[in-house]
């Protein structure tokens, strides 16, 4: 009866230690990890193409001298412009390693949009602006040329840059866009340094064109 | 939930109807995934554990069930084609998926029962609980589904004079398609070998 009773109060004792440890175990664990990211980690790069586009018959491109920041008319934003210069430069020459040549007049076969947005704001939206004007050679329209998904809605992050490469013979002024036979996003003007923040941008529009293999003249 | 309970009332009736010498025991679980799971994460696993409970019907043979937590993460910068569209995302990434297996098996094991060395056999089926989560950027897309499943398993123990048992094993985890995935196509399956060792305790049934 003895031996019966102390073998009962080790096998609680024993169920007893195995919860417990399980307990102490689990508690240990997290089912998601801290990684302890920084801002650079939270940057994307998000690049989508036209897949009937042919590149390759793309030989030359404009590049206006201005980043655009769509806002609807009477508005505007304060996002910093001391990056302007820096971003159309990475984008040249990009383009230009990629074989395309920059062209200044009416002769370019593509032509190379840069925007920075504010806030979330999607691609789909109608922006009725004269903002347009600043491109001497941009074909018209007051949607915005948004991205080449045809169908589908895509939002951005405030400090967002935009890359879009426009067929201005696919262009279509007045319906929603589909002339965009190439688009990418990345990040990069907010939460930074002025250093930290140029690296990264630099970073994100050379990973943009290198993801995107497609991209080139020959 | 009815499940959950549906498994937990055959666990219950199969261990104390049919009880003879019960093994409780608790593991450290490691895992290397395997397939198309190793798309997703190929990081091995250094975080998990386990729960397992046997009861002996004669010296080679037991019927039981069990309980673990796999964890599988890792952080990564690879490029993630778009499928659907002609496009790609880059970017930081965390792709965790979290495995919670509630299995009910059966075990035979080989050679003399009073050997110090006891290698054993069995399978494990029952239901996986998996979540899946990316996270990229800002954004962050989670799933969590539930998979039926099973595990073959092989293994060592090591009984001691003290009535505990040290012992190791390596199943085959494979759950079944079910839900979708994070990218919103269909549920793929997931598969990986779990790599356990532990330590049991016997007694006789209540």
């Amino acid at each position: 009866m003895k031996t019966t009773r102390l073998r009962k109060v080790g096998n609680t004792f024993r169920i007893f230690l195995i919860v417990a440890l399980g307990i102490v175990f689990a508690a240990g664990l997290s089912c998601y990890r801290d990684y302890g990211l920084t801002t650079a980690d939270y940057d994307m790069v998000l690049t989508l193409a036209d897949p009937n586009a042919v590149f390759s018959n793309y030989s030359t491109y404009a590049l206006p001298d201005t980043v655009i920041h769509p806002v609807p008319d009477g508005e505007t934003d304060d996002l910093t412009r001391v990056f302007d210069s820096q971003i159309i430069s990475d984008v040249a020459r990009n383009m230009d390693a990629l074989g395309y040549t920059r062209v200044t007049d009416s002769t370019f076969s593509v032509l190379v949009l840069l925007s920075a947005v504010k806030s979330d704001w999607q691609v789909s939206g109608y922006y009725p602006g004269g903002y347009w004007g600043w491109y001497p050679w941009y074909p018209g329209g007051g949607y915005y040329p948004g991205y080449p998904g045809y169908g589908y809605t895509y939002s951005f992050s405030t400090g967002s840059i935009l890359i879009t490469m426009i067929d201005p013979d696919k262009w279509n002024p007045d319906s929603a866009p589909d002339g965009p036979v190439w688009g990418g996003t990345l990040n990069g003007l907010l939460g930074d340094t002025r250093a930290g923040a140029s690296t990264r941008i630099r970073n994100g529009i050379n990973q943009a064109f290198a993801q995107s293999p497609y991209l080139k003249v020959n | 939930m009815k499940k959950i309970i549906f498994i937990l009332l055959s666990l219950f009736l199969v261990l104390n109807v049919f009880g003879q010498e019960i093994m409780s025991g608790l593991s450290y679980n490691m895992g290397m995934t395997t397939g198309e799971t190793r798309d997703f994460v190929e990081d091995y696993s250094w975080r998990g554990f386990g729960f397992e409970v046997r009861s002996f019907r004669g010296d080679n043979f037991s019927v039981g069930g069990s309980f673990s937590w796999n964890i599988f993460d890792e952080k990564t910068g690879e490029v993630i084609q778009l499928q659907n569209q002609t496009g790609a995302v880059s970017g930081t990434q965390i792709r965790t998926f979290n495995s919670f297996p509630l299995m009910l098996n059966a075990h035979y094991y080989f050679g003399d029962p009073s050997s110090s060395i006891k290698p054993y056999a069995g399978l494990n089926v029952g239901t996986y609980y998996i979540t899946q989560r990316l996270e990229i950027g800002i954004f962050q897309f989670e799933e969590n589904n539930w998979h039926f499943g099973m595990a073959p398993e092989i293994g060592l123990m090591f009984p001691t004079y003290s009535g505990s048992t040290f012992f190791v094993n390596a199943r085959y985890n494979y759950a079944f398609k079910a839900g979708r995935t994070v990218g919103g196509n269909e549920g793929s399956d997931w598969q990986y070998w779990g790599f356990n060792v532990g330590v049991a305790f016997s007694y006789n049934a209540w």
